[in-house]
């Protein structure tokens, strides 16, 4: 019995012609949309404005460069796989396009095989997390609390349970919510607790069906809280103050503080 | 966050590698303090100076108000610096805080280079 193949849109980015070619018609043949771009401004440009499920990648191009391409495209969605064309030997740029969230990877010249082969592992993967896609339904509410030193470095900790709890709950808008996060962390460790390592700040982050929520609370004697619905950048588009609360207000749908100026919550609507 | 300086004939390109954060921003402001302005002033000689976003993981407000606060100081010595490669995310961040007029950017390392803005 044959197995049957999963389909779907691929976006396809080299600046060879004839591989593009090459790819284009064996795409096809399999029973893929696909789309071919020689330009990787272009590339992101189409996947801005088409619905594609899969993106194979030349890594060395002389406009935008394959790392270029997943920065952008995972900014757009983190969720589609991404698969990188690479010379041989070119392992450095390999793990760089892993650790950015590449799904795998294929050497010069292509062989037709692992092509049919890593793409159905590419489309079988996604298909097993789209089966889960919906299971955040069933939520009431996810609480996480968390008590931690007043140091920016643990930033870093805080901000990766985040992703990985955004990306479980199937939440798009992911480094605008990171971004939030840096900001009003950042601004309890040096400003509200003057990075004293004697007080804490407090990250308590709820996710229900519909919003993930988040309060950093430092233990300084608070802000005077600002009044975010006419809150505007200062007219001197260099100055350095104000830029953060002004960035939280853009990307979150609600932000709020407690009377004391202590507590920022903020939250995001899931798209 | 790591910073690679590329010297080239008239210019340097700074990489900024990783999270481009409060501590990176402190970073690259003593890195330039340091080795290439006099205080805040930019010297006659500083070549043209180029930020290279490919490898940069995050920034926050901290990284963009020292971009600002240096595109200023080198607006007032009428002396050229640049942004080259920069993500979807940062391109939206200098929209929303309407910077995006502000700086110089590039798609690319070469067209940068190839600036050929006049200086004093």
């Amino acid at each position: 019995m044959t197995a049957s193949r999963i389909t779907g849109n691929i976006l396809v980015i080299d600046d060879d012609e004839s591989i593009l070619r090459l790819l284009t018609k064996f795409l096809k043949s399999e029973g893929h949309g696909v789309a071919a771009e020689i330009n990787g401004s272009d590339a992101i440009e189409t996947f801005k404005k088409e619905k594609f499920d899969l993106v194979i990648t030349d890594m060395y191009m002389p406009d935008l460069d394959g790392l270029d391409i997943i920065r952008n495209i995972k900014d757009i969605n983190q969720n589609i796989p991404i698969i990188v064309l690479t010379a041989a030997g070119s392992i450095t740029n390999v793990v760089h396009s892993l650790k950015l969230g590449a799904f795998n990877y294929m050497t010069k010249p292509v062989n037709i095989n692992e092509v049919r082969e890593i793409i159905q592992k590419a489309f079988l993967t996604s298909a097993a997390s789209l089966q889960h896609k919906n299971f955040y339904t069933f939520l009431s509410s996810a609480v996480s609390v968390f008590k931690i030193k007043s140091a920016v470095e643990h930033l870093e900790g805080i901000s990766y349970y985040l992703n990985s709890m955004l990306a479980f709950y199937g939440f798009t808008s992911g480094w605008q919510i990171q971004l939030a996060l840096t900001e009003a962390f950042t601004n309890a460790v040096c400003h509200g607790n003057h990075s004293s390592p004697d007080r804490d700040v407090t990250c308590e982050i709820t996710f229900t069906r519909d919003e993930v929520a988040i309060s950093i609370e430092d233990e300084g004697g608070g802000f005077k809280v600002p009044d975010l619905k006419n809150y505007k950048l200062n007219d001197d588009k260099y100055a350095g103050s104000g830029r953060g609360i002004f960035l939280i207000n853009s990307y979150m749908d609600s932000v709020e503080f407690n009377a004391r100026g202590n507590r920022i919550t903020m939250i995001k609507k899931r798209n | 966050m790591e910073i690679n300086t590329i010297n080239g004939e008239n210019y340097v390109v700074f990489q900024i590698i990783g999270n481009f954060d409060q501590h990176g921003a402190m970073y690259l402001r003593n890195v330039l303090i340091n080795e290439y302005l006099i205080g805040e002033t930019v010297p006659a000689e500083m070549p043209h100076v180029i930020f290279d976003f490919t490898q940069i993981d995050s920034i926050s407000s901290s990284g963009i108000g020292l971009l600002a606060s240096l595109q200023r100081t080198f607006n007032k010595s009428n002396k050229l610096l640049s942004l080259a490669k920069i993500p979807h995310s940062l391109q939206q961040i200098l929209k929303v805080a309407n910077l995006i007029g502000v700086f110089t950017i590039y798609k690319n390392i070469e067209e940068a280079v190839a600036d050929k803005r006049p200086e004093n």
